[in-house]
């Protein structure tokens, strides 16, 4: 009886077993930097919340996706020496959700997991970290994963019902109890919406959408602009699903116990019409505002995995690169205007890697807001004084339109907040590989004031 | 050296016992492990620095698992009886030890396992998945002999502990628990310091669920006894048609003690076990159990070694009942699964079958939660063969076309690893037809499941003659895996089991058209000890399936497999309607034949007077039915799709349900004698050609030879 069959049989749950894959060892190593490479990727489609995938937890979404990108590669599990997970609404059942999500996929328990949070971009910081463990040395297989239930976003008590309760369970005698049970106020019963508190920036006060009604002001887009963008984003991504562009990147989800099949997105229309969106109402500023759920992104379930290594492990497991990340940046601004956080973030990755917006054959920035998009496309060409493109106007410029998220976007898609950052990634280098281009650009704003630019290039085959 | 019962000096005045036989890999209880408990007993006695006795076992995975089988099937009826009294007089003494005692129980306790652990005062069970507490004696067609149909009730009431003895049910340390069977339930490692802690200072303050108020009255009012003794007894007689006396003298012994006090259940034991030991049904039982634990080792003359250490990665191709039971026996035992089918919604129903499977093991506390989560991880549902590079093993299961089996094995082919093993779950289809043609055919092999997958034992594993050696070990490494047995045999159509219960429900074909009481036939197929009548079996096939079966059969095998007219043409009358209809209607005594199929044996019986009339025996029908089953075998066993008459038997009753306590068709042949059925089947060859001897048969029968004779084992080839 082997001590890890012995081990098998213990009462903690062993998802994983097997010989310890051996790290290379980063002080033997000779030569230049490893070489990270995206080799495979997927996602889950990205589906409404309250839709099929409310019954699929963050966990689940995220082992669904991961052991599909393992399969696709044909990768043994035990090959992966680190999982990063990007992840914003924190199941409360899963405090360090990377690690729930490699063990249940197998991953070997020396692997080791961790779970970032950058807010918005938290599915774009576990690429770029991914892709800094791998240049590092201190991983050859790593994989980069986003992946949000928004669904699943727990409704909160408010801290004095809690307290009052308590009072009521502690109370020793009747009239003690009842004491108690008197306390309590009509307000105290009033739940605390989770999803709402996490979309108000605690520094600056406002909502998100608050912070984009700042800028349709600010940058003087009007509504009918807006209106406009919003179709556009459902357009292009419904033709992209009927023309197949989409379904190289998304894996069919068996949702729940009626294991219901989930085979696309679900949030683009192909019927939407600038009239249906002309008549809601706006959300936000309900008197003089232009914000509306039509014109903003979606809350949505879903999963992005991403499996990057380094050049020479790819080759030995006969792994044909997708691309890599050519150059990042993580740029901070006025949390009260944090929707040109692309602005900013796109500057610095930009002369970082001493390339120009012009090269960029093809961008995505995601769509949080219609009117943040089409601030930054003006703030592009007319930069902020604390952005570094202002002193160097050769850096960014204007965009063309026709490069501009050509699948759509989150309007049409949805934004699960900690896998777009993922997407987007995954959704340029498809692209990038479907049109035979090499270079493009993912940006995206982060609520409490930052933006996130990657630099991708795929290495053609 | 001690044989069993291990231990030092007392440590803080508590005497740890380790359990390990010396001489056997694992723990039982013979007549001299027995004796040396009783001289640990005495030991105990004779020292008053104990304070209290703490037994645990020193083999991973087995308490004790019974008593010891190996001198249990030479021991005579005297001599079980003086076994059976010791092991009660000794079990005694260790309930009235003065010093408390405490059992800890981690992996198999079963039979004499579990009626010792009861005489402990105290039991603590692990959390562990091998840890199983039962008394299975029944299954070998004994009883508990060494107070365990007196232990037993006491300590989980008689309502709960009847069907545990009767059917010999195992309970894992949780259901042990909420049974009232173990004190309570921990984790492995934390088993030895409660057990010092219980002998010290007893058992901490626990809140103890009581029985409903049903059960704690049927358990303690003499007069409800009795009436639940009574239906118990009824049930009995329902299920084994008085075929199996175990279960009876167990129900005697609980009569016993419900009418005059407990000691009166120790002597009924002590007689019960006189009785069983030796008699027929015993040995049969007994010698099947054999044969199940030699199957589970490799056959002698395989020598390959699977294709990969442990089989860790599998794909299963169809997600239809069959093709979804087996991705969940697979997923189960932690090997990571991929289920595929055409599209979606097909992968979705299969899912669910999974889903509600699970579920109710849940519910049945046969699983946690936690498991279920852990089985569904390893199922990957695919409409692509992405992954299948990695796998050791793919089954097909997926509809029983050969233009389509064949392109999907191309396709596998490729899309698999070279050394993945790839196997089909036909069942009318041979394995060489399905591998004609596909690359390399040597890594294809046929692995026949039983529906339903999780409850039927047997697996046939089908070599052809392409199969390489290294294939058929992976196969035969993954049944085992599968905690099924499997048994390899030769590639022909119907492989064994069907093949040989072929002429079995042919033959009832032309029966029905023959006796005047059709229902007559199930009634002596059951009498006789199979599990139903074989009108009630192609109710359960499907006649239509049914039909289809035996078309294929008659392209095989020719004339002797014919159907019988009725089949044929209730066969084109049920594919007309798109099957359906049964051939049977109504329920116990109202039961009775569908009247369509009445009006086409009259028709028949019209068309063509049949010779034999309507007077046929109950014997008459059984030899009818169960002779051409011995002639098919002894055919497989001459062209060597059998390698042995113990394949046969042991196929035969893990796959149909055969008689068990006859202990198969060949060890039944061998009873009767071979001339016998020899020449009976000549007298109805003499009107029905089909039933012509087979050349192995008449050797043996001219020889007077035995199928499980060492001298005949290897049969003149034909």
């Amino acid at each position: 009886m082997g001590s890890e069959a012995e081990l098998r049989d213990s009462a903690f749950p062993s998802w994983g077993l097997g010989t310890k894959h051996e790290l290379l060892d980063m002080h033997d190593r000779e030569g230049p930097m490893a070489n990270a490479v995206i080799v495979e990727g997927v996602r889950t489609p990205f589906v409404k919340a309250g839709g099929p995938l409310t019954d699929v937890p963050a966990p689940e979404l995220g082992r669904m996706v991961v052991r599909e990108l393992l399969d696709r590669a044909n990768l043994d599990p035990h090959t992966v020496d680190e999982l990063i997970a990007g992840n914003v609404a924190s199941p409360a059942d899963s405090a360090n959700v990377a690690r729930v999500i490699a063990l249940r996929c197998g991953m070997s328990r020396a692997s080791i997991a961790h779970t970032v949070n950058r807010n918005c971009a938290s599915g774009m910081e576990s690429v770029t970290e991914a892709v800094a463990r791998v240049e590092s040395g201190a991983a050859r297989c790593v994989i980069a994963l986003g992946v949000d239930s928004m669904s699943n976003i727990p409704v909160f008590w408010k801290k004095k019902f809690g307290e009052k309760l308590f009072a009521v369970v502690k109370s020793r005698n009747l009239a003690q109890k009842l004491g108690a049970l008197g306390r309590f106020r009509p307000s105290d019963f009033q739940p605390q919406v989770g999803i709402e508190m996490g979309l108000r920036d605690p520094v600056s006060g406002l909502m998100m959408g608050d912070t984009a009604e700042k800028l349709a002001r600010t940058y003087d887009i009007s509504r009918e602009e807006q209106d406009e963008f919003a179709l556009r984003s459902h357009l292009r991504a419904a033709d992209a699903w009927k023309e197949e562009r989409l379904s190289g990147e998304t894996m069919t989800a068996y949702a729940g116990r009626k294991s219901m099949p989930v085979e696309q997105d679900i949030g683009p229309r192909d019927n939407q019409s600038l009239t249906a969106l002309a008549k809601l109402k706006p959300y936000f500023d309900r008197r003089w505002g232009t914000i509306t759920v039509g014109n903003a992104c979606q809350v949505t379930d879903g999963a992005v995995a991403l499996l990057i290594m380094d050049e020479e492990t790819a080759k030995i497991h006969g792994l044909e690169p997708l691309g890599r990340i050519r150059g990042s940046a993580y740029a901070g601004c006025d949390p009260s205007v944090m929707g040109l956080g692309p602005v900013y973030a796109s500057a610095k990755a930009l002369k970082a890697s001493s390339m120009k917006l012009s090269e960029m054959e093809l961008v995505e920035i995601n769509e949080a807001f219609a009117a943040q998009v089409l601030a930054c496309l003006k703030a592009f060409e007319n930069p902020p004084e604390d952005c570094e493109a202002y002193e160097d106007r050769t850096l960014l410029g204007p965009l063309d339109p026709e490069i501009l998220n050509v699948n759509g976007g989150a309007i049409a898609l949805g934004h699960p907040v900690g896998a777009t950052g993922t997407r987007l990634v995954l959704t340029a280098l498809k692209e990038l590989q479907r049109r035979n281009q090499r270079i493009g650009l993912a940006t995206l704003c982060i609520g409490g004031g930052q933006g996130a630019a990657v630099i991708v290039e795929r290495i053609a085959a | 050296m001690p044989l069993m019962w291990h231990y030092g000096e007392p440590v803080d005045g508590i005497l740890h016992v380790r359990i390990d036989r010396e001489d056997r890999p694992v723990n039982s209880f013979s007549r001299a492990t027995l004796e040396e408990l009783r001289d640990l007993l005495v030991h105990v006695r004779n020292h008053d620095t104990i304070r209290g006795v703490l037994f645990r076992s020193g083999k991973p995975g087995n308490f004790i698992a019974g008593a010891d089988v190996t001198e249990m099937k030479d021991v005579d009826r005297e001599g079980a009886r003086e076994v059976s009294q010791l092991g009660q007089k000794v079990f005694d003494q260790l309930a009235a030890a003065k010093v408390p005692t405490v059992a800890l129980i981690s992996g198999a306790c079963l039979g004499g396992g579990l009626e010792f652990a009861m005489a402990c005062q105290y039991r603590l069970a692990d959390d562990r998945s091998k840890t199983k507490l039962g008394l299975p004696e029944v299954k070998l067609g004994l009883i508990p002999g060494w107070g365990g149909t007196v232990r037993l009730p006491k300590l989980m009431g008689l309502i709960d502990a009847m069907p545990m003895i009767l059917t010999g049910k195992m309970l894992n340390g949780f259901q042990a628990r909420s049974k009232g069977l173990v004190n309570d339930v921990l984790p492995h490692e934390g088993l030895e310091r409660a057990g010092v802690q219980v002998l010290t200072s007893g058992l901490p303050k626990m809140r103890v669920r009581k029985r409903p108020l049903w059960k704690r009255l049927m358990n303690g009012w003499g007069v409800l006894q009795k009436y639940a003794i009574n239906q118990a007894e009824k049930q009995v007689r329902r299920t084994t048609h008085g075929h199996y006396p175990a279960p009876l003298l167990a129900l005697k012994s609980f009569r016993a003690q419900a009418t005059s006090g407990t000691d009166a259940g120790y002597d009924v034991e002590v007689d019960a076990i006189a009785e069983l030991s030796g008699s027929p049904v015993t040995r049969e039982l007994m010698r099947l159990f054999f044969l199940s634990e030699a199957a589970k080792k490799p056959p002698a003359d395989l020598k390959a070694e699977p294709n990969a250490d442990a089989l860790t990665d599998a794909a299963v191709l169809g997600a239809g009942a069959m093709g979804a039971g087996i991705a969940l026996l697979l997923a189960q035992k932690d090997v990571w699964t991929r289920l595929k089918d055409i599209n979606p919604q097909m992968v979705s129903a299969g899912l669910q079958t999974i889903h509600k499977q699970l579920d109710s093991s849940v519910a049945r506390k046969r699983m946690t939660p936690l498991q279920r989560t852990r089985t569904l991880d390893r199922i990957r549902p695919i409409t692509d063969y992405s992954g299948l590079k990695r796998t050791n093993l793919v089954i097909e299961a997926i509809i029983e076309d050969l233009d389509i089996k064949r392109q999907v094995f191309r396709d596998l082919a490729e899309a698999t690893g070279p050394e993945t093993v790839l196997a089909t779950n036909t069942s009318s289809l041979t394995v060489s037809e399905i591998a004609e043609g596909v690359p390399s055919p040597q890594r294809i092999v046929g692995l026949h499941f039983f529906n339903p997958p999780h409850q039927m034992p047997l697996v046939e594993i089908i070599r052809t003659s392409q199969t390489s050696p290294e294939a058929l070990a992976t196969a035969f490494a993954a049944v085992q895996k599968l905690g099924k047995t499997g048994i390899i045999v030769g590639d022909c159509a119907g492989f064994l089991v069907n093949r040989i219960l072929a002429p079995y429900m042919n033959e009832a074909g032309y029966l029905l058209e023959e006796v005047a009481d059709p229902l007559e036939i199930d009634r002596a197929a059951v009498e006789f000890g199979m599990p139903m009548g074989p009108l009630k079996l192609a109710d359960l096939v499907g006649l239509d399936i049914a039909a289809h079966v035996a078309e294929n059969m008659f392209a095989a095998y020719g004339d002797r497999m014919k159907p019988a007219p009725l089949w044929e043409k209730l066969g084109e009358m049920r594919q007309k309607s798109g099957g359906g209809k049964r051939l049977l209607q109504g329920k116990g005594k109202k039961k009775q034949l569908a009247p369509d199929v009445t009006a086409t044996i009259e028709q028949l019986r019209r068309a063509a007077p049949s010779g034999i009339g309507a007077a046929l025996s109950r014997q008459d029908i059984i030899q009818r039915l169960v002779y051409p089953v011995i002639n098919e075998a002894a055919r497989c066993l001459e062209e060597g799709i059998a390698s042995c008459a113990e394949d046969v038997d042991l196929a035969m009753v893990f796959g149909t349900g055969f008689a068990p306590f006859r202990g198969g068709p060949l060890q039944y042949a061998d009873t009767v004698g071979a001339k016998q059925i020899c020449e009976t089947l000549d007298q109805y060859a003499e009107s029905m050609l089909r039933m012509t001897p087979a050349a192995a048969l008449r050797t043996l029968a001219d020889d007077e030879g035995k199928f499980h004779d060492e001298s005949s084992a290897a049969l003149p080839a034909a």
